[in-house]
């Protein structure tokens, strides 16, 4: 045997993905029995209080989210414009010392 | 055994001991109870079976015009609990929530909310609050098909919540000449027509189900003839502990909801609408004559026509929304965290200073240390592994493989931390001197970066666990197996890469230890920072094969989306493929992409799955094979073997085997062959194979117990010029890998 090939071709699937299901076919089902709704007390609270309480009860947490600095513009002596965010003197002063290899 | 709720019950309920079974698609009328002031029903008992090949779920309540407050929730994989007595009790027992103060709800789910979502039994529940008898319609669209992009729309008109928020110049009536494929007719139309590119550019490179929306203003922000602010932006808040993420790290809310699959209102409860997600706000006297002076904004769409090297407004405004999209860091100015929690973009950053690649999340880590990084100009580094050895990383080559973030001497607001260093010209870039001239209008290295807090696609299918191969480079490939699990409960798993010489044509191989997260599996680095490891074998050392250190790898292998990535968008017609992924490595100094796939069917392995990486134990470690077996339906099975030795010089060369068998009993004899290829950097290339020896296996039943009879004969040598001869004779072996099951 001179050649044996890794490329298993015939051994890859070709089953290709389904189709997209067609929502205009969906399946009307009969209404189910009213009778097994549970009511539950909100205890004294207004839904929204209620939801609020199950959010917090759940730990989510919130906080207002940083501002990005303004990005200002600014023209160099020879005419380029040059973006940035903060002191573009400071910026300039301290390229890293980083090189694609 | 479903029980009375009669402590709080208002009316006797009837609990139903059977489930609703509603279809994977169509839609279910509900009778709605009345329901009284101060009192909410529930129905917990629908389910869902997810058929197989299901990419996305979209579950819809809707209340038919009736403005009656209705929620929904979902619970994966079991029944709600029997024990429910309040409303809080339900909500917090669902997986999924959205419980606005509306009567439409919906949820969407993706990859990214549950990669296991096909095949789970889903459990829907429902609430309606106060009012009388009514009907309502649950419509479910499981779909083949992946969520799509993520609609961004912007609000050129709300300016309730932000004051100094100036919509008038969107609809500014000055004529304007058209430019850079932007055919407005006025000012304010070319205005919103480069807002809106923005948003496309950053809306085909992103995907989810929930509307991100913008509020846009303008201000008067003033300026010299020199230099003036262009725009600013921010997210509207970071949310933590929501479903689909990660606990205890704040993501920014465009993210969250994404993952949760519902709108802020549907996820936070009440009523949220009119709050966008993003803010952003542009300086309206750049069209004046003031401010940068005769320079004004460039609002062409395709960069053609600028000839005044104005700025770029598409560029601008993309670079600000994807800091709302979570580019934002919350380290403060003096390196303290802000709020009990982290954020997800810190929580990629590291102190890398020395090396050491220190999380600035991490416990250790106090303000001073933070503060000392974040001014170090490039010891700030960001950690994420898809970022990391991306080719937009100019660091990705080098041993310290991780994105170089800004970090000035001096702290600057906004500009540290929350941008990459100034000298990669790229669209989160602190100070665009080194690319003046090419404005970003795409992602590049900001797509995975977003990807790594929180905007990752999620993966296309369970991780693959099997040999896959790049049909671009026949002859190379590479074995993942499940190897166990670490202390945290995480599967580990082995990559294995057979392939050849970048600068000659000889085999070698490598291996990569790691987790996967989030749909991409990176290999860990070790104390040497190498995370794709040539071994090199020393018999005279304990252990014989330690990682090469001149070979410093890298290696990720990314199941997200593959198709949307560059390496599989190269014209090959891969639609059919069931399993794909994009193989993302560092070596021998080069940066590479391969779009790989399955070598072999899932369903041709047989019922007795005797593949995968095998070794001959802890006390002969170092080399080993990996085994595929393939059942060919017609009582044969047809074995291929890898098998990962060294050569005489102690360098990693690999040798195969392949052959069919009409029985598995007794010993099974392989003619092993030597390969030579092609360079890892060329397309498909000749291979030319020799006789190299034999291997004979005894296989008793796939265990990783050393002593279950399974046993190997190796003898082979490499006939290259190293030369050497790997000897075994009847030696005891075990499979390294777990079973085989797609995670």
């Amino acid at each position: 045997m001179t050649y044996l090939p890794l490329y298993l071709a015939t051994l890859i699937s070709s089953a290709a993905a389904p189709a997209k299901s067609d929502v205009n076919d969906a399946v009307k089902m009969p209404a189910p029995d009213s009778s097994r709704w549970i009511v539950l007390s909100l205890e004294g609270k207004t839904p929204a209080q209620a939801k609020s309480q199950a959010v917090a009860a759940a730990r989510v947490q919130v906080k207002p989210a940083p501002a990005s600095p303004p990005l200002v513009a600014t023209i160099t002596p020879e005419g380029a414009v040059v973006l940035h965010h903060g002191d573009a003197q400071v910026e300039a002063q301290i390229k890293p010392d980083v090189k694609p290899e | 055994m479903r029980r009375w709720f009669a402590a709080a019950a208002l009316t006797l309920p009837a609990l139903v001991a059977a489930q609703t079974a509603v279809s994977p698609q169509g839609s279910v009328d509900i009778n709605l109870p009345t329901v009284a002031a101060g009192s909410v029903g529930i129905d917990p008992a629908f389910v869902l079976d997810v058929p197989a090949g299901t990419r996305s779920l979209r579950i819809e309540l809707d209340g038919l015009g009736n403005p009656r407050d209705l929620d929904l929730f979902l619970r994966i994989g079991s029944p709600f609990p029997d024990d429910i007595n309040t409303f809080n009790d339900f909500s917090n027992s669902a997986d999924f929530v959205s419980q606005s103060l509306f009567e439409n709800e919906s949820i969407t789910l993706g990859e990214y909310s549950r990669p296991d979502l096909a095949g789970q039994r889903i459990f829907i529940g429902f609430a309606a609050f106060e009012g009388a008898a009514s009907a309502a319609r649950l419509t479910v669209d499981a779909s083949p098909q992946p969520v799509d992009q993520v609609p961004i729309v912007i609000d050129f008109d709300n300016t309730p919540n932000t004051p100094n928020c100036d919509t008038s110049p969107w609809n500014d009536t000055t004529a304007f000449s058209p430019v850079g494929g932007n055919n407005a007719t006025t000012l304010g139309e070319a205005r919103r027509n480069a807002m809106r590119e923005a948003a496309r550019l950053l809306s085909q490179e992103l995907y989810g189900p929930v509307m991100v929306t913008i509020q846009a203003c303008w201000d008067n922000l003033g300026g010299s003839a020199n230099s003036a602010v262009l725009a600013g932006a921010r997210g509207n808040q970071l949310v933590a502990n929501t479903p689909g993420l990660p606990d205890n790290l704040f993501f920014i809310q465009a993210a969250v909801t994404r993952r949760a699959g519902t709108s802020l209102s549907g996820l936070l409860g009440g009523d949220q609408t009119g709050t966008p997600d993003i803010f952003i706000e542009f300086n309206a006297d750049i069209d004046g004559s003031t401010a940068l002076g005769s320079r004004v904004f460039y609002y062409g769409l395709n960069g053609a026509g600028n000839t005044n090297n104005d700025s770029d407004f598409v560029s601008v405004a993309l670079h600000e929304i994807t800091h709302g999209m979570g580019f934002v860091s919350t380290i403060n100015g003096d390196g303290s965290l802000t709020g009990s929690l982290p954020d997800v973009f810190t929580a990629n950053l590291i102190d890398n200073r020395n090396g050491e690649a220190i999380s600035l999340i991490d416990s250790t880590v106090g303000d001073d240390q933070r503060l000392d990084t974040i001014t170090s100009v490039s010891g700030l580094q960001w950690s994420g592994p898809e970022s990391s050895i991306s080719e937009r990383n100019l660091q990705a080559t080098s041993s310290d493989a991780y994105v170089v973030m800004n970090a000035p001497l001096t702290y600057q607001p906004g500009s540290s931390v929350s941008h990459v260093a100034q000298n990669y010209c790229e669209l989160m870039t602190a100070n665009t001197s080194v690319c003046v001239d090419s404005p970003f209008r795409q992602l590049a290295l900001s797509r995975p970066m977003l990807n790594e807090v929180g905007w990752a696609p999620g993966p296309d299918r369970p991780v693959y666990v099997g040999l896959m191969f790049d049909r671009s480079r026949n002859g190379h490939g590479f074995e993942l197996t499940l190897g166990g699990q670490d202390a945290d409960g995480n599967d580990v798993y082995v990559l294995t890469f057979y392939s050849f010489e970048t600068l000659g044509r000889a085999p070698e191989w490598f291996q990569a230890i790691g987790t996967v997260e989030n749909g991409v599996f990176s290999g860990q680095r070790n104390a040497d920072r190498i995370g794709f490891a040539q071994f090199l074998f020393d018999d005279a050392r304990t252990p014989p094969q330690q990682a090469n250190p001149d070979e410093p790898g890298q290696v990720v292998l990314n199941f997200n989306r593959p198709e949307t990535l560059a390496a599989c968008n190269d014209g090959v017609d891969r639609s059919g493929v069931a399993n794909l992924a994009v193989l993302q490595f560092v070596l021998s100094g080069q940066v590479d992409e391969w779009c790989v796939e399955a070598l072999t069917l899932l369903s041709s392995r047989p019922a007795s799955d005797f593949g995968g990486l095998w070794f001959a134990g802890q006390e002969d470690q170092g080399w080993g094979f990996t085994l595929e077996n393939i059942d060919n339906g017609d009582a044969t099975t047809t074995l291929f073997v890898l098998l990962y030795v060294y050569a005489a010089d102690g360098t990693p060369v690999w040798f195969f085997g392949l052959e069919t068998f009409s029985s598995l009993a007794g010993p099974l004899e392989f003619e092993m062959f030597q390969r030579t290829g092609f360079p890892r950097l060329a397309v498909n290339g000749n291979l030319e194979d020799e006789v190299a020896g034999s291997m004979s296996l005894t296989l008793a039943q796939p265990s990783m117990d050393l002593s279950a009879g399974n046993r190997a004969t190796v003898n082979v040598t490499y006939q290259g010029a190293e030369g050497g001869d790997w000897v075994r004779a009847d030696v005891p072996i075990q499979r390294l890998s777990l079973e085989r099951t797609d995670r």
